[in-house]
Protein backbone atom coordinates (compact mmCIF):
# COMPACT_ATOMS: atom_id res chain seq x y z
CA UNK A 1 0.00 0.00 0.00
CA UNK A 2 2.57 2.48 1.13
CA UNK A 3 4.82 1.33 -1.74
CA UNK A 4 1.64 2.33 -4.29
CA UNK A 5 1.41 6.02 -2.61
CA UNK A 6 5.21 6.42 -3.18
CA UNK A 7 4.98 5.40 -6.99
CA UNK A 8 1.90 7.78 -7.14
CA UNK A 9 4.12 10.63 -5.70
CA UNK A 10 7.11 9.71 -7.29
CA UNK A 11 5.32 9.83 -10.80
CA UNK A 12 3.28 13.23 -9.97
CA UNK A 13 6.66 14.90 -8.66
CA UNK A 14 8.40 13.77 -12.31
CA UNK A 15 5.54 15.07 -13.78
CA UNK A 16 5.49 18.35 -12.34
CA UNK A 17 8.85 18.82 -12.94
CA UNK A 18 8.97 17.56 -16.72
CA UNK A 19 5.91 20.49 -16.49
CA UNK A 20 8.28 22.93 -15.61
CA UNK A 21 10.70 22.51 -18.03
CA UNK A 22 8.69 22.13 -20.83
CA UNK A 23 7.19 25.03 -19.75
CA UNK A 24 10.07 26.88 -20.08
CA UNK A 25 11.40 25.19 -23.50
CA UNK A 26 7.50 26.23 -24.99
CA UNK A 27 8.20 29.71 -23.71
CA UNK A 28 11.49 30.36 -25.03
CA UNK A 29 10.68 28.77 -28.53
CA UNK A 30 7.15 30.81 -28.64
CA UNK A 31 9.38 33.84 -27.83
CA UNK A 32 12.35 33.58 -30.41
CA UNK A 33 9.30 32.70 -33.20
CA UNK A 34 7.89 35.61 -32.23
CA UNK A 35 10.83 38.07 -32.40
CA UNK A 36 11.37 37.01 -35.52
CA UNK A 37 8.25 37.49 -36.64
CA UNK A 38 8.63 41.29 -35.15
CA UNK A 39 12.02 41.38 -36.86
CA UNK A 40 10.48 40.82 -40.16
CA UNK A 41 7.57 43.15 -39.50
CA UNK A 42 9.93 45.78 -39.09
CA UNK A 43 11.53 45.18 -41.67
CA UNK A 44 8.81 45.28 -44.03
CA UNK A 45 7.69 48.44 -42.11
CA UNK A 46 11.32 50.20 -43.25
CA UNK A 47 11.22 48.78 -46.74
CA UNK A 48 7.34 50.21 -47.16
CA UNK A 49 8.27 53.86 -45.93
CA UNK A 50 11.86 53.48 -47.93
CA UNK A 51 9.03 52.84 -51.45
CA UNK A 52 6.29 55.03 -50.72
CA UNK A 53 8.94 58.12 -50.28
CA UNK A 54 11.15 57.02 -53.44
CA UNK A 55 8.41 57.03 -55.55
CA UNK A 56 7.19 60.29 -54.10
CA UNK A 57 10.33 62.16 -54.83
CA UNK A 58 10.37 60.42 -58.18
CA UNK A 59 6.77 61.47 -58.88
CA UNK A 60 8.15 65.04 -57.07
CA UNK A 61 10.92 65.08 -60.67
CA UNK A 62 8.83 64.09 -63.12
CA UNK A 63 6.34 67.13 -62.16
CA UNK A 64 9.30 69.61 -62.05
CA UNK A 65 10.87 68.32 -65.21
CA UNK A 66 7.32 68.84 -67.08
CA UNK A 67 7.19 72.09 -65.65
CA UNK A 68 10.50 72.91 -67.10
CA UNK A 69 9.63 71.71 -70.29
CA UNK A 70 6.41 73.95 -70.39
CA UNK A 71 8.28 77.07 -69.01
CA UNK A 72 10.57 77.13 -71.98
CA UNK A 73 7.93 76.73 -74.88
CA UNK A 74 5.62 79.66 -72.86
CA UNK A 75 9.04 81.81 -72.64
CA UNK A 76 9.86 80.83 -76.50
CA UNK A 77 5.80 82.55 -76.59
CA UNK A 78 6.22 85.60 -74.68
CA UNK A 79 10.05 86.08 -76.88
CA UNK A 80 8.12 85.68 -80.13
CA UNK A 81 4.72 88.14 -78.92
CA UNK A 82 7.43 90.41 -77.63
CA UNK A 83 9.13 90.86 -81.07
CA UNK A 84 6.62 91.14 -83.24
CA UNK A 85 4.26 93.33 -80.56
CA UNK A 86 1.46 91.21 -81.54
CA UNK A 87 -1.70 92.33 -79.22
CA UNK A 88 -3.06 88.61 -80.42
CA UNK A 89 0.57 86.64 -79.33
CA UNK A 90 0.61 89.05 -76.28
CA UNK A 91 -2.43 87.70 -74.97
CA UNK A 92 -1.65 84.03 -75.90
CA UNK A 93 1.38 84.90 -73.81
CA UNK A 94 -0.66 86.03 -71.12
CA UNK A 95 -2.93 83.28 -70.91
CA UNK A 96 -0.01 80.68 -71.08
CA UNK A 97 1.59 82.71 -68.23
CA UNK A 98 -1.27 82.32 -66.07
CA UNK A 99 -1.61 79.20 -66.57
CA UNK A 100 1.81 78.03 -65.91
CA UNK A 101 2.52 80.19 -62.37
CA UNK A 102 -1.19 78.58 -61.49
CA UNK A 103 -0.10 74.90 -62.12
CA UNK A 104 3.04 75.45 -61.29
CA UNK A 105 4.62 72.16 -59.52
CA UNK A 106 4.32 73.11 -55.46
CA UNK A 107 6.59 70.83 -54.13
CA UNK A 108 7.04 72.26 -49.83
CA UNK A 109 2.89 71.64 -50.11
CA UNK A 110 2.90 68.06 -51.40
CA UNK A 111 5.87 67.07 -49.77
CA UNK A 112 4.13 68.35 -46.28
CA UNK A 113 0.54 66.82 -47.54
CA UNK A 114 2.69 63.25 -48.59
CA UNK A 115 4.25 63.43 -44.70
CA UNK A 116 1.41 63.67 -43.08
CA UNK A 117 -0.71 60.95 -45.36
CA UNK A 118 -1.67 59.05 -42.34
CA UNK A 119 -2.53 61.78 -39.58
CA UNK B 1 4.11 10.28 6.54
CA UNK B 2 7.55 11.75 5.86
CA UNK B 3 9.73 8.05 6.54
CA UNK B 4 7.79 6.87 3.26
CA UNK B 5 8.59 10.33 1.50
CA UNK B 6 11.93 10.05 2.72
CA UNK B 7 12.22 6.56 0.93
CA UNK B 8 11.04 8.91 -2.33
CA UNK B 9 14.77 9.95 -3.15
CA UNK B 10 15.72 6.12 -3.41
CA UNK B 11 13.27 5.60 -6.58
CA UNK B 12 15.07 6.52 -9.84
CA UNK B 13 11.31 8.54 -11.06
CA UNK B 14 11.85 10.82 -8.51
CA UNK B 15 16.27 11.37 -9.04
CA UNK B 16 14.66 11.69 -12.06
CA UNK B 17 12.59 14.36 -11.47
CA UNK B 18 14.93 16.22 -9.15
CA UNK B 19 17.28 16.93 -12.15
CA UNK B 20 14.38 17.95 -14.20
CA UNK B 21 13.34 20.43 -11.71
CA UNK B 22 17.05 21.59 -11.48
CA UNK B 23 17.52 22.22 -15.42
CA UNK B 24 14.32 23.85 -15.68
CA UNK B 25 15.23 26.19 -12.67
CA UNK B 26 19.02 26.91 -14.61
CA UNK B 27 17.25 27.40 -17.75
CA UNK B 28 14.39 29.54 -15.71
CA UNK B 29 17.40 31.55 -14.17
CA UNK B 30 19.32 32.07 -17.53
CA UNK B 31 15.77 32.62 -19.26
CA UNK B 32 15.72 35.45 -17.03
CA UNK B 33 19.13 37.19 -17.14
CA UNK B 34 18.70 36.89 -20.90
CA UNK B 35 15.61 38.79 -20.61
CA UNK B 36 16.90 41.09 -18.26
CA UNK B 37 19.84 42.02 -20.37
CA UNK B 38 17.54 42.43 -23.64
CA UNK B 39 14.82 44.48 -21.96
CA UNK B 40 17.80 47.05 -20.72
CA UNK B 41 19.38 47.04 -24.42
CA UNK B 42 15.77 47.63 -25.66
CA UNK B 43 15.37 50.77 -22.77
CA UNK B 44 18.97 51.69 -24.41
CA UNK B 45 17.56 52.05 -28.18
CA UNK B 46 14.33 53.56 -27.63
CA UNK B 47 15.97 56.30 -25.49
CA UNK B 48 18.46 56.74 -27.75
CA UNK B 49 16.13 56.81 -30.45
CA UNK B 50 13.96 59.49 -28.77
CA UNK B 51 17.00 61.66 -28.73
CA UNK B 52 18.11 60.93 -32.44
CA UNK B 53 14.41 61.87 -33.59
CA UNK B 54 14.61 65.16 -31.43
CA UNK B 55 17.62 65.72 -33.10
CA UNK B 56 16.34 65.22 -36.34
CA UNK B 57 13.61 67.90 -36.10
CA UNK B 58 15.96 70.82 -34.56
CA UNK B 59 18.23 69.68 -37.75
CA UNK B 60 15.66 70.21 -39.99
CA UNK B 61 13.77 73.19 -38.58
CA UNK B 62 17.40 74.76 -38.61
CA UNK B 63 17.78 73.32 -42.37
CA UNK B 64 14.62 74.55 -43.77
CA UNK B 65 13.98 77.78 -42.14
CA UNK B 66 16.99 79.55 -44.43
CA UNK B 67 15.37 78.20 -47.39
CA UNK B 68 11.50 78.68 -46.72
CA UNK B 69 12.76 82.76 -45.84
CA UNK B 70 14.24 82.52 -49.02
CA UNK B 71 11.36 81.67 -51.33
CA UNK B 72 8.62 83.69 -49.27
CA UNK B 73 10.97 87.06 -49.61
CA UNK B 74 11.21 85.73 -53.20
CA UNK B 75 7.13 85.98 -53.50
CA UNK B 76 7.26 88.72 -51.43
CA UNK B 77 9.99 90.44 -53.85
CA UNK B 78 7.44 89.72 -56.52
CA UNK B 79 4.47 90.78 -55.23
CA UNK B 80 5.87 93.89 -54.54
CA UNK B 81 7.63 94.31 -57.85
CA UNK B 82 4.36 93.37 -59.62
CA UNK B 83 2.01 95.88 -57.55
CA UNK B 84 4.83 98.68 -59.20
CA UNK B 85 4.42 97.52 -63.08
CA UNK B 86 0.74 97.38 -62.27
CA UNK B 87 0.96 100.98 -60.53
CA UNK B 88 3.24 102.32 -63.60
CA UNK B 89 0.61 100.85 -66.20
CA UNK B 90 -2.30 102.82 -64.19
CA UNK B 91 -3.45 100.24 -62.75
CA UNK B 92 -4.69 100.15 -59.24
CA UNK B 93 -3.47 97.27 -57.64
CA UNK B 94 -5.26 97.74 -54.48
CA UNK B 95 -3.04 96.20 -52.12
CA UNK B 96 -3.90 93.09 -50.43
CA UNK B 97 -0.44 92.96 -48.70
CA UNK B 98 0.75 96.20 -46.63
CA UNK B 99 3.85 95.89 -44.77
CA UNK B 100 3.15 96.48 -41.36
CA UNK B 101 5.93 95.14 -39.62
CA UNK B 102 9.34 96.42 -39.97
CA UNK B 103 10.91 93.70 -38.36
CA UNK B 104 10.18 91.06 -40.90
CA UNK B 105 12.09 92.43 -43.83
CA UNK B 106 9.83 93.52 -46.65
CA UNK B 107 7.60 90.36 -45.71
CA UNK B 108 3.95 91.02 -46.37
CA UNK B 109 1.54 89.99 -43.57
CA UNK B 110 0.50 87.07 -45.30
CA UNK B 111 3.62 85.66 -46.34
CA UNK B 112 4.95 85.94 -42.93
CA UNK B 113 1.16 84.27 -41.60
CA UNK B 114 2.57 81.50 -43.95
CA UNK B 115 6.23 81.57 -42.49
CA UNK B 116 4.84 81.16 -38.71
CA UNK B 117 2.73 78.64 -39.83
CA UNK B 118 5.45 76.54 -41.26
CA UNK B 119 7.93 77.04 -38.13
CA UNK B 120 4.71 76.05 -35.81
CA UNK B 121 4.39 73.04 -37.94
CA UNK B 122 7.74 71.45 -38.39
CA UNK B 123 6.29 68.76 -40.29
CA UNK B 124 4.70 67.86 -36.96
CA UNK B 125 6.08 67.42 -33.42
CA UNK B 126 7.01 63.99 -31.63
CA UNK B 127 3.70 62.07 -31.11
CA UNK B 128 5.19 58.70 -30.23
CA UNK B 129 5.80 58.41 -26.98
CA UNK B 130 7.33 54.90 -25.91
CA UNK B 131 6.92 53.61 -21.99
CA UNK B 132 8.17 50.10 -21.15
CA UNK B 133 6.68 47.73 -18.83
CA UNK B 134 8.46 47.42 -15.11
CA UNK B 135 9.37 44.11 -14.32
CA UNK B 136 6.34 42.45 -12.95
CA UNK B 137 6.16 42.34 -9.14
CA UNK B 138 7.29 38.57 -8.99
CA UNK B 139 10.33 39.21 -10.94
CA UNK B 140 11.51 42.21 -8.18
CA UNK B 141 10.32 39.88 -5.14
CA UNK B 142 12.44 36.94 -6.80
CA UNK B 143 15.78 39.13 -7.50
CA UNK B 144 15.54 40.10 -3.85
CA UNK B 145 14.16 37.14 -2.21
CA UNK B 146 16.30 34.88 -3.93
CA UNK B 147 19.24 34.41 -2.13
CA UNK B 148 17.49 34.05 0.91
CA UNK B 149 15.01 31.26 -0.53
CA UNK B 150 18.16 29.61 -1.62
CA UNK B 151 19.07 29.75 2.46
CA UNK B 152 15.46 28.14 3.32
CA UNK B 153 15.24 25.35 0.81
CA UNK B 154 18.72 24.73 2.53
CA UNK B 155 16.97 24.76 5.92
CA UNK B 156 14.06 22.69 5.56
CA UNK B 157 13.29 19.23 6.42
CA UNK B 158 14.88 16.61 3.54
CA UNK B 159 11.73 15.13 2.78
CA UNK B 160 9.98 18.91 1.82
CA UNK B 161 13.08 19.41 -0.02
CA UNK B 162 12.16 17.99 -3.30
CA UNK B 163 8.85 19.52 -3.22
CA UNK B 164 10.45 23.14 -2.51
CA UNK B 165 12.78 22.39 -5.31
CA UNK B 166 9.91 21.57 -7.67
CA UNK B 167 7.88 24.89 -6.26
CA UNK B 168 11.39 26.84 -6.82
CA UNK B 169 11.71 25.25 -10.51
CA UNK B 170 8.22 26.18 -11.40
CA UNK B 171 8.51 30.03 -9.69
CA UNK B 172 11.52 30.54 -11.38
CA UNK B 173 10.17 29.41 -15.32
CA UNK B 174 6.87 31.73 -14.32
CA UNK B 175 8.94 34.21 -14.00
CA UNK B 176 11.08 33.82 -16.86
CA UNK B 177 7.96 33.12 -19.10
CA UNK B 178 6.91 36.66 -17.88
CA UNK B 179 9.85 38.42 -18.53
CA UNK B 180 9.90 36.91 -22.09
CA UNK B 181 6.83 38.52 -22.59
CA UNK B 182 8.38 42.06 -21.41
CA UNK B 183 10.81 41.55 -23.89
CA UNK B 184 8.30 41.14 -26.84
CA UNK B 185 6.03 43.65 -25.59
CA UNK B 186 8.61 46.12 -25.49
CA UNK B 187 10.25 45.23 -29.08
CA UNK B 188 6.91 45.74 -30.59
CA UNK B 189 6.77 49.53 -28.94
CA UNK B 190 10.72 49.49 -30.24
CA UNK B 191 9.28 48.57 -34.02
CA UNK B 192 7.11 51.52 -34.21
CA UNK B 193 9.60 54.00 -32.45
CA UNK B 194 12.41 52.49 -35.42
CA UNK B 195 9.75 52.81 -38.27
CA UNK B 196 9.19 56.43 -36.53
CA UNK B 197 12.44 57.33 -36.96
CA UNK B 198 13.07 56.23 -40.42
CA UNK B 199 10.20 58.03 -41.60
CA UNK B 200 11.44 61.40 -40.30
CA UNK B 201 14.41 60.50 -42.36
CA UNK B 202 12.65 60.12 -45.17
CA UNK B 203 10.32 62.82 -44.26
CA UNK B 204 12.79 65.40 -43.58
CA UNK B 205 14.93 64.29 -46.55
CA UNK B 206 12.12 65.04 -48.78
CA UNK B 207 11.08 67.97 -46.83
CA UNK B 208 14.33 69.73 -47.80
CA UNK B 209 14.68 68.49 -51.62
CA UNK B 210 11.12 69.79 -51.58
CA UNK B 211 12.29 73.53 -50.19
CA UNK B 212 15.00 73.70 -52.52
CA UNK B 213 12.90 72.60 -55.62
CA UNK B 214 10.45 75.13 -54.47
CA UNK B 215 12.55 78.22 -55.22
CA UNK B 216 13.86 78.11 -58.60
CA UNK B 217 10.20 77.19 -59.54
CA UNK B 218 9.06 80.46 -57.58
CA UNK B 219 11.87 82.22 -59.62
CA UNK B 220 11.44 81.50 -62.86
CA UNK B 221 7.26 81.58 -62.68
CA UNK B 222 7.50 84.73 -61.22
CA UNK B 223 10.50 86.45 -63.25
CA UNK B 224 8.79 85.20 -67.10
CA UNK B 225 5.73 86.80 -65.87
CA UNK B 226 6.71 89.93 -64.44
CA UNK B 227 9.21 90.71 -67.49
CA UNK B 228 5.73 90.08 -69.79
CA UNK B 229 4.27 92.12 -67.23
CA UNK B 230 6.89 95.25 -67.74
CA UNK B 231 6.47 94.85 -71.29
CA UNK B 232 2.33 94.79 -71.50
CA UNK B 233 2.84 97.97 -69.03
CA UNK B 234 5.01 99.93 -71.78
CA UNK B 235 2.16 98.87 -74.34
CA UNK B 236 -0.30 101.08 -75.05
CA UNK B 237 -3.81 101.44 -72.61
CA UNK B 238 -6.47 99.23 -73.74
CA UNK B 239 -9.15 97.05 -72.20
CA UNK B 240 -7.20 93.81 -73.02
CA UNK B 241 -4.26 94.64 -71.66
CA UNK B 242 -5.68 96.08 -68.67
CA UNK B 243 -7.25 93.30 -68.21
CA UNK B 244 -4.12 90.84 -69.02
CA UNK B 245 -1.91 92.73 -66.39
CA UNK B 246 -5.07 92.79 -63.78
CA UNK B 247 -4.89 89.04 -64.00
CA UNK B 248 -1.00 88.44 -63.93
CA UNK B 249 -0.97 91.15 -60.76
CA UNK B 250 -3.39 88.30 -59.06
CA UNK B 251 -1.60 85.64 -60.02
CA UNK B 252 1.87 86.71 -58.56
CA UNK B 253 -0.34 87.77 -55.51
CA UNK B 254 -1.31 84.62 -54.68
CA UNK B 255 2.67 83.51 -54.99
CA UNK B 256 3.73 81.40 -52.18
CA UNK B 257 5.28 78.36 -51.42
CA UNK B 258 2.46 77.01 -49.14
CA UNK B 259 -0.63 77.99 -51.58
Amino acid sequence: MNNMRDIQQAGQFLASSDAGLSMLVGSLQEHFREMKILEAQLQQSLKDIELAYAEFRKGMDDEIDAYNKQLSIVQNIVEIAHATGSEALCERASIQLTELIQNRPRPMQEAYKFANRNK
Amino acid sequence: MPLPLLGLLAIPAVKAGLALAGIATAGGLATSKYAEHKSGKQEDEASDLLKKIGQLDNDFAARIQPVMEKCLELAANAILEADAIAKSAGINPKRRYDIVDPDVDLLPPDVKGALDRIDNAKFTAIGSEVRFAEDSDVAKAWRNVSPGHIHALTKLPAQYGHLAIVAFAGTTVYDAGKKLLNVRENEKKLNILRAEYREREEKYDTGMKAAEAELPILESSSRVVLNHMAFLAKQKKTSQRNKQLKVMLMNIKALSPTI
